[in-house]
């Protein structure tokens, strides 16, 4: 803005008066036209102790213009016949630092949102006051440490994956606050605070990842798991190949872990009752799906994303499962954008999601919970 | 029209019948091949050699691009055939190329195991291709984007990224008379031309650059002035005309050119417009001649100077390079003396249209300088 009142100011010479008008063509640029205008007249009036008058010697039109890279501000200075030309280019933040967002719902918290992709995320209390938080990216672990909200400390690892998938799948596995394991291209990687944070990364042998008190066998150049699930005895349930699943908590619904829904890789949701072929199955899941103890009734429920593809926006909706049917409780939850990620927190009354923004491009961490009403 | 209703009733059932129910999702399913049809027919895909046809230029490109993982600075492709996400798996020349992808790819392998891509095949038929799920993926013309979309085929459009000009002939004596240029550039009704020929799927041009690139088009007025282009007109002594020339084989070139000969006549001047014979004729029989020039990079800079090598040299004009990190401003004058002397006259900007099928999902247009973004596409899987 200043740069453009320079510009605009060595344009106008020894001229004394001037008149300003303000415009936006590109319909999105994030600020108020009467402010631009102010700014800019303050400022070109104390550059050349010049005044705005009508009439004036002087018309400027300036124009706020959006390319692919960001914004231009142009400004036309009109001097009777003549007309001159301004401009100044202000790119587009390729980057935004991560920032705590404030929470927009009671179902939805988001948690951090950045332009760099996202795969997990955790969020451990060090003590009563510090908190730590865990973020998988694709080619690192990065943990931030915060110290009642305000950010103390910032740490990053490099994660040297052996596997890529253009549809890079990651998980965390909390031990407690200072030892976190990374899942992710085929390799394990263990993260410590010993006392400084290091990371030491080797090939996941068997592609187990932990999923609760089960792990699920990864297909690590791939985006989908193989359909082996082995249970803490060692012994294994075989299933479709699913890119998630999920199963009761006997504790809470008093159903077998023999049960599981898997969402398939060709779009269909399946629901397996201890036997080698599906009880009953059904369409218009999305691909992920966690068990949730929302605490509401004592049925079975599972949170499942929404149809469609990653160009468009997402929703959750809730679902128990009675009698080999689910039904969908309550409305679903629409997200700005595709849900990436789904996974169950570890107290099992929550999720923690990863998704993308359509409009502003930035993968969001969020934690999803159910609230009953009354 | 009862005859149509029930043969356009017919083309639907035809697509329901084959395409079958579409299973939903929403993460990458791997798998499948992508059918793709192209206007273009391709005899080699020998890197060293570049079609002189555009739209072979165009498919080549297209194909090179998933072939290759690197590009040169100057947008050629870099490395060996295969290095990209995918690689050739067969080739008939002249009719049909199937990629297959490349498993080891550094980016990820792609979601679909193959393109099959078939050459050759007419803009209506592939729009019927389209429409009973015989292809998955064909560009459209841009003047017929809204009759696809009513006939039911998915249109997926791209920012503009090619722009129709009129360019005077240097030499001729109707070019060199600076009245003449600017009376046919202001006699020109770009937006009849947009809404009526394009049908609404494309940007009256002023400048050289569309608005997304360097976010000043929209100071280059657009707009016709009849009478100033008579007046103008007017002052040229003896019987002046024109002849403005366009490709033969370009239909939509054609129809811009009968229109500005429309525009032309009812400012009072003489202009015909006459297709341009192959091989050309040297020296060229018109004055003027209609040009399609495609920006071949989402950064201003970058498409400026490409559009400057596609044109002909201009008297005058400053045709040294511009800097590296010239600024919006530095690009903003240098396309504002181009057109300023009227011997190029932007007329419209089109978008790239694609139609798509049914169960091709995770589709985005690409922006100028992208290829098609088949490493990304996957397709759902249709129930049996």
């Amino acid at each position: 803005m200043y740069s453009l009142a320079q510009e605009i100011a060595v344009a106008l010479g020894s001229l004394h008066s001037f008149s300003l008008d303000v415009k936006d063509v590109s319909a999105s640029a994030p600020v108020e036209l009467a402010g631009v205008r102010q700014t800019l007249e303050d400022d070109i009036t104390l550059r050349g102790d010049r005044s705005v008058a009508a009439p004036a010697d002087v018309q400027v039109q300036v124009t706020i213009s959006q390319t692919a890279a960001g914004f231009v501000l142009v400004a036309e200075i009109h001097r009777g016949d003549a007309q001159q030309v301004a401009l100044v280019s202000v790119a587009n933040t390729e980057e935004l630092p991560p920032q705590p967002s404030p929470e927009p719902g009671i179902q939805r918290k988001i948690i951090w949102q950045q332009a760099t992709p996202i795969l997990d995320f955790a969020q451990v209390p060090a003590d009563s006051r510090r908190t730590l938080w865990y973020f998988l990216e694709p080619d690192r672990l990065v943990v931030y440490e915060f110290d009642d909200g305000a950010q103390v400390l910032r740490e990053a690892q490099p994660i040297s994956r052996r596997y890529t998938s253009r549809d890079l799948r990651g998980h965390l596995v909390v031990a407690d606050a200072m030892n976190v394991s990374a899942f992710t291209g085929g390799v394990r990687c263990d993260a410590s605070w010993n006392p400084s944070f290091s990371v030491e990364c080797r090939e996941n042998a068997g592609q187990q990842w932990p999923m609760g008190t089960v792990s699920w066998t990864s297909n690590p150049s791939r985006n989908y798991f193989s359909g082996s699930v082995t249970f803490s005895n060692d012994l294994q349930a075989k299933f479709p190949p699913f890119f998630s699943s999920a199963s009761p908590s006997p504790e809470t619904t008093g159903l077998s872990s023999s049960r599981r829904i898997v969402a398939g890789l060709d779009g269909q949701t399946q629901l397996f009752v201890g036997a080698a072929e599906p009880a009953s199955a059904f369409n218009g899941w999305g691909s992920d799906i966690v068990p949730i103890e929302s605490g509401c009734g004592s049925e079975w429920q599972v949170l499942a994303t929404g149809a469609g593809d990653w160009t468009q926006k997402d929703q959750i909706q809730l679902y128990e499962i009675r009698d080999r049917k689910t039904i969908a409780v309550g409305q679903p939850m629409d997200l700005p954008g595709p849900i990436l990620a789904l996974w169950p927190v570890g107290d099992g009354k929550s999720a923690r999601v990863i998704s993308r923004s359509i409009e502003s491009g930035l993968y969001e961490a969020s934690i999803v919970s159910i609230s009953c009403g009354n | 029209m009862k005859l149509r209703s029930c043969l356009f009733l017919a083309a639907i059932s035809v697509a329901l019948f084959h395409t079958g129910r579409v299973e939903s999702s929403r993460r990458p399913r791997y798998g499948g091949t992508v059918r793709v049809e192209v206007g273009a027919v391709l005899h080699s895909l020998d890197p060293a050699g570049a079609p002189a046809d555009p739209d072979e230029a165009s498919a080549k490109n297209e194909i090179d691009a998933l072939l290759y993982d690197q590009r040169n600075p100057d947008g050629t492709f870099a490395g060996v055939a295969g290095s990209g996400a995918f690689h050739i798996a067969e080739w008939e020349s002249g009719k049909h190329v199937t990629l297959a992808a490349n498993e080891n790819y550094r980016g990820g392998r792609a979601f679909v195991d193959s393109i099959d891509i078939e050459m050759g095949r007419a803009a209506k038929d592939r729009l019927l291709d389209l429409e009973v799920g015989k292809a998955d993926f064909a560009e459209i013309p841009p003047e017929e984007a809204r009759h696809a979309a009513e006939r039911g085929v998915r249109v997926s459009t791209s920012l503009p990224e090619e722009l129709v000009a009129l360019v005077f002939v240097a030499g001729h004596s109707i070019a060199e008379d600076a009245h003449a240029r600017e009376a046919l550039a202001r006699s020109i009704d770009r937006a009849a031309i947009v809404n009526f020929i394009l049908q609404k799927e494309g940007e009256p041009a002023g400048g050289l650059l569309p608005q997304w690139s360097n976010g000043t088009a929209f100071l280059f007025s657009t707009a016709a002035d009849a009478v100033g282009a008579k007046d103008l007109w007017s002052q040229i002594s003896g019987s002046p005309r024109i002849v403005l020339g366009y490709d033969s084989g370009d239909s939509l070139g054609q129809a811009i050119a009968e229109r500005v000969a429309v525009n032309a006549r009812d400012a009072g001047i003489v202009l015909s417009a006459e297709p341009i014979a192959s091989p050309e004729p040297s020296p060229p029989r018109y004055d003027a001649r209609l040009v399609r020039l495609r920006i071949t990079s989402s950064r201003p800079r970058e498409a400026l100077v490409s559009f400057q090598s596609g044109l002909p040299a201009i008297a005058g004009l400053d045709a040294s390079p511009l800097p590296a990190a010239a600024s919006s401003e530095q690009i903003y004058e240098r396309e504002r003396a181009v057109v300023s002397g009227y011997r190029v006259v932007p007329l419209v900007w089109l978008p790239r249209v694609y139609g798509l099928g049914a169960r091709v999902r995770d589709w985005k247009a690409p922006v100028a300088g992208e290829g098609w973004p088949f490493v990304d596409v996957w397709l759902e899987q249709e129930s049996q």
